[in-house]
């Protein structure tokens, strides 16, 4: 009861900071500007590089999942002046500390005998990070993983990796090595492979050496987003094997509001022939003009504040994920260049928030086969988006804001003699501005066999949660 | 794996099936099922001057079904086994001088598992060694006992007090029937296919527990892991059980092969005494080149195989697998040599190997195979476990 009443709080008053910051009078101030938008809840635009009096709240999320068990998950995430960011997170029975400045990210967690720390430093021209993880029981063995990535070149970095383990069973300390290559040309281009090689322990007598290389390129063409990657792995050890991977998606946008998805993978083995695919394919029609995240004004934002924090000794990427956009904003609003940068962080809010999409239809088909598990699913999802202010689907809105989404799901799956088992999924999102949402996540999933030999009946869930994120 | 779905559902369609036409029959009835003279090589050239032996064991293990009638009535009372049944399919085991028999005694299926009791028993009385695999024909009791840790036990106790105490042996002063057939116990029947447990779930959370509960029970006893399907799909799911630790999970290793380019992606990963626990070829006309060619390779390229068992012995699908067929005849049953050739090869190895010493008769030995029937205790043993 405390941790809800805490919560409760929390949610009261990052609602009252905004209705405080942002009257109704405030809206409309610059056409096409986000505070011209009109949300359900009115929202402040925030202020990126804002110290904070002495705190200001970054993250809030609450959310309770009840299946068998009900099971509550809290984080908050605040920042401390200019100094940094601290957060907490909990969620069943583990608990996770974290502190972020624009060079420095550490975070603690542990659950029921395992701890986890993980470290990163940004420095000018390479970002160090390595992981440690003690499991839980007797052995209380540590894997160890750190990770080198270097900028040997505008847009090229080189990333190497290695893992140990200091368990007995493990055998050996180095369990794994890589080395990589990340190279991103403007917006539209990025190119990644890797050479790894890793030494696995099975629950055998044996060890299953691995070596793989692999390789993606992802490219915006046109109106299409084009993605393919390969790998092709070799394993040593009781049996010997070679198993190549495959996969290409595509995304195009069709006419202003109308976005096409496809998409392929599938793996074989040498000697066997194919052993698993996924095939994709989706529509989505939306209510107002859509981009791809690689082909507007937020992309080439993107890439010029990417550069810029570059020349001055700041060791970022070109991110185009809104959350990698928002942890990037955060990193660079802590640096002593925030008020230089904050123009175009400010500009890449603005052309993320006049990008936003809003989708009023989709429909998607997934099919997968294994044949290590042999199961074959078939699922069919829809999604009915209402934006605010409301008006018809088939209306476009240049103002429309994400208000109402639900989010219907089929999942049949067969399995061993041709068992049926179906899940049903509905998911309602109801976004009261840009920062705050509220979640409602139902599903029913009919006992595999698998589970009916576990004892497992019927998976009844529902889940609810809260978002608030800061600048999202 | 139609073909494996198929041959699981076998029972549940066993009786009432139309039989199919063959070539040469072979008679039974109750109490006397003995071949009809001159059928079979095993049967042939009785030498006067030689005192009878025992039809050598020359021709490895056959998977024969719990089948206990052919009639199916629309309601059935009680349990019904042909004695006729059980005789025919065992004097063609003994006659063809198979040295093991594997059978399934389903958990959950009362019938079937109590039929499965004669066949198990008197085989063994016969001094041939018999897997009883712990599986289900429909339906996935087999995998949630053992799965349970709470039934496990007494499960794996009810298997162990009905299957492993040896019978007394057959024809009791006939020369060379001291010995009588051991058993071993199968855990599940290709888990992936039939009850969608994945590999290494199979191993970690079905095979070691059960392995590990039976060594307590019984530690003589041998614990022979699940095959996964005989073709190249289920290679990547054998070596996931290996991943998991199959060779510390069992006393021996299953594979099953219906396809000849299985063998070499399985040879490396021997390490312990393997079974073939099924192999045969769809089609009768396969039958005979799949044993004379495909059994030599799999002992010569898989060098730890220590059992081979034909796929199988009687089946009511004509012209796949089965080597015999069983049809009424008036108030009794006979048995139909379908899979001529390699009827012919299996006796032809046994005659050869007998010398031209005449062969017992597999009526002197087992004179009514009722003796071997379950009893009221094995009767009151499941109930116990099944029924509480």
């Amino acid at each position: 009861m405390r941790r809800l009443a805490l919560v409760v709080l929390l949610l009261a008053a990052a609602h009252g900071r905004a209705q405080a910051e942002t009257g109704p009078g405030d809206q409309a101030v610059r056409p096409g500007a986000p505070s011209s938008l009109q949300y359900p809840l009115p929202q402040a635009e925030p202020e990126f590089t804002s110290p904070g009096e002495p705190f200001e709240l970054y993250d809030l999320r609450y959310g309770f999942s009840d299946t068998f068990s009900t099971t509550h998950s809290f984080a908050a995430r605040v920042r401390v002046g200019h100094l940094g960011l601290a957060g907490v997170e909990l969620e069943g029975e583990r608990r996770l500390l974290t502190l972020e400045t624009h060079r420095l990210f550490v975070s603690t967690g542990g659950a029921e005998g395992a701890y986890d720390f993980f470290g990163s430093y940004r420095a000018p021209w390479f970002l160090l990070s390595g992981f440690a993880e003690r499991r839980p029981g007797r052995e209380r063995a540590w894997l160890l993983g750190p990770t080198l990535a270097v900028r040997v070149a505008r847009g090229l970095d080189v990333v190497g990796r290695t893992s140990g383990d200091t368990g007995e069973r493990a055998g050996r300390f180095l369990r794994a090595w890589s080395v990589g290559f990340l190279w991103q040309r403007g917006a539209r281009l990025e190119l990644a492979g890797e050479y790894a090689r890793a030494w696995e322990a099975t629950g055998g007598r044996h060890e299953n050496a691995r070596q793989a290389g692999s390789l993606g390129v992802l490219a915006q063409v046109g109106v299409a987003e084009l993605s393919a990657g390969g790998s092709i792995e070799e394993v040593r050890g009781l049996f010997s094997y070679r198993q190549v991977e495959g996969e290409v998606e595509a995304r195009a946008t069709v006419g202003p509001r109308l976005r096409l998805d496809g998409g392929a993978w599938a793996r074989s083995e040498d000697l066997v022939g194919e052993i698993a695919q996924t095939y994709l394919g989706a529509v989505t029609w939306f209510a107002r003009p859509f981009r791809l995240p690689r082909s507007g004004r937020a992309a080439e934002t993107s890439v010029a504040l990417a550069r810029h924090a570059v020349a001055r000794g700041l060791f970022e990427r070109r991110a185009f994920d809104p959350d990698q956009i928002r942890a990037q904003r955060e990193r660079l609003s802590l640096s002593p260049w925030r008020e230089e940068l904050s123009g175009e962080m400010r500009a890449l809010y603005e052309a993320q928030v006049g990008e936003r999409a809003v989708p009023s239809l989709g429909f998607e088909i997934e099919a997968r086969r294994d044949v290590l598990s042999r199961l074959r699913s078939r699922t069919l999802r829809a999604t009915v988006g209402v934006a605010w202010p409301p008006t018809w689907p088939w209306l476009g809105r240049e103002d429309a804001v994400p208000f109402l989404r639900l989010d219907v799901e089929r999942e049949r799956v067969l399995s061993g003699p041709g068992y049926e088992s179906i899940r049903y999924a509905l998911g309602l999102t109801l976004s009261f501005n840009r920062e705050m949402d509220l979640l409602f996540r139902w599903s029913r999933e009919e006992p595999t066999p698998l589970d009916l030999i576990r004892g497992v009946g019927e998976r009844r869930t529902v889940e609810l949660s809260y978002v608030y994120a800061f600048g999202r | 794996m139609a073909d494996s779905i198929d041959r699981r559902g076998f029972l549940d369609r066993a009786a009432g099936a139309w039989i199919g036409l063959s070539s040469r029959t072979v008679q039974g009835g109750a109490g006397s099922t003995g071949w009809t003279a001159g059928s079979t090589a095993a049967h042939a050239a009785v030498d006067p001057e030689g005192a009878p032996i025992l039809p050598p064991r020359v021709n490895g293990g056959i998977n024969i079904q719990p089948v206990r009638r052919l009639d199916m009535p629309g309601r059935e009372e009680g349990l019904v086994i042909a004695p006729e049944l059980v005789a025919l399919q065992l004097q063609a085991v003994y006659a063809l001088g198979f040295d093991a028999i594997r059978i399934t005694a389903p958990h959950g299926d009362r019938r079937n598992f109590l039929a499965a009791v004669p066949y198990v028993r008197a085989a063994r009385a016969l001094g041939i060694d018999a897997l009883v695999v712990l599986s289900n024909f429909a339906g996935f009791t087999s995998a949630r006992v053992l799965w349970d840790a709470q039934q496990r036990r007494r499960h794996l106790e009810l298997y162990d007090r009905v299957f492993t105490p040896p019978p007394p042996p057959a024809g009791t002063g006939e020369p060379g029937l001291a010995r009588v057939g051991e058993v071993a116990l199968q855990i599940l029947n290709e888990p992936t296919l039939f009850f969608a447990v994945p590999p290494d779930v199979y191993v970690r959370e079905i095979l070691r527990p059960s392995y590990e509960a039976l060594k307590r029970i019984h530690p003589g006893l041998t614990v022979v892991s699940a095959a996964d399907v005989g073709t190249p799909e289920g290679v990547p799911r054998v070596r996931a059980m290996f991943d998991a630790g199959l060779e510390d999970a069992c006393d021996r290793i299953a594979y099953h092969v219906y396809d000849r380019s299985l063998i070499p992606l399985l040879s490396p990963s021997v390490r312990n005494a393997v079974w073939i626990t099924e192999s045969g070829a769809e089609g009768t006309s396969r039958h005979l080149g799949w044993v004379r060619e495909t059994f030599p390779e799999i002992q010569a390229r898989i060098p730890g195989v220590s059992r081979i068992f034909y796929f199988q012995l009687f089946d009511t699908d004509p012209g796949r697998f089965r080597l015999i067929d069983i049809e009424p005849e008036g108030a009794s049953y006979r048995a139909v040599v379908e899979s001529v050739d390699l009827h012919a090869h299996f006796a032809a190895n046994v005659s050869r190997a007998a010398g031209g010493d005449p062969l017992l008769p597999f009526e002197v030995l087992v004179p009514d195979v009722r003796a071997y029937f379950p009893t009221a205790e094995d009767a009151e043993a499941y109930d116990g476990v099944f029924l509480g």
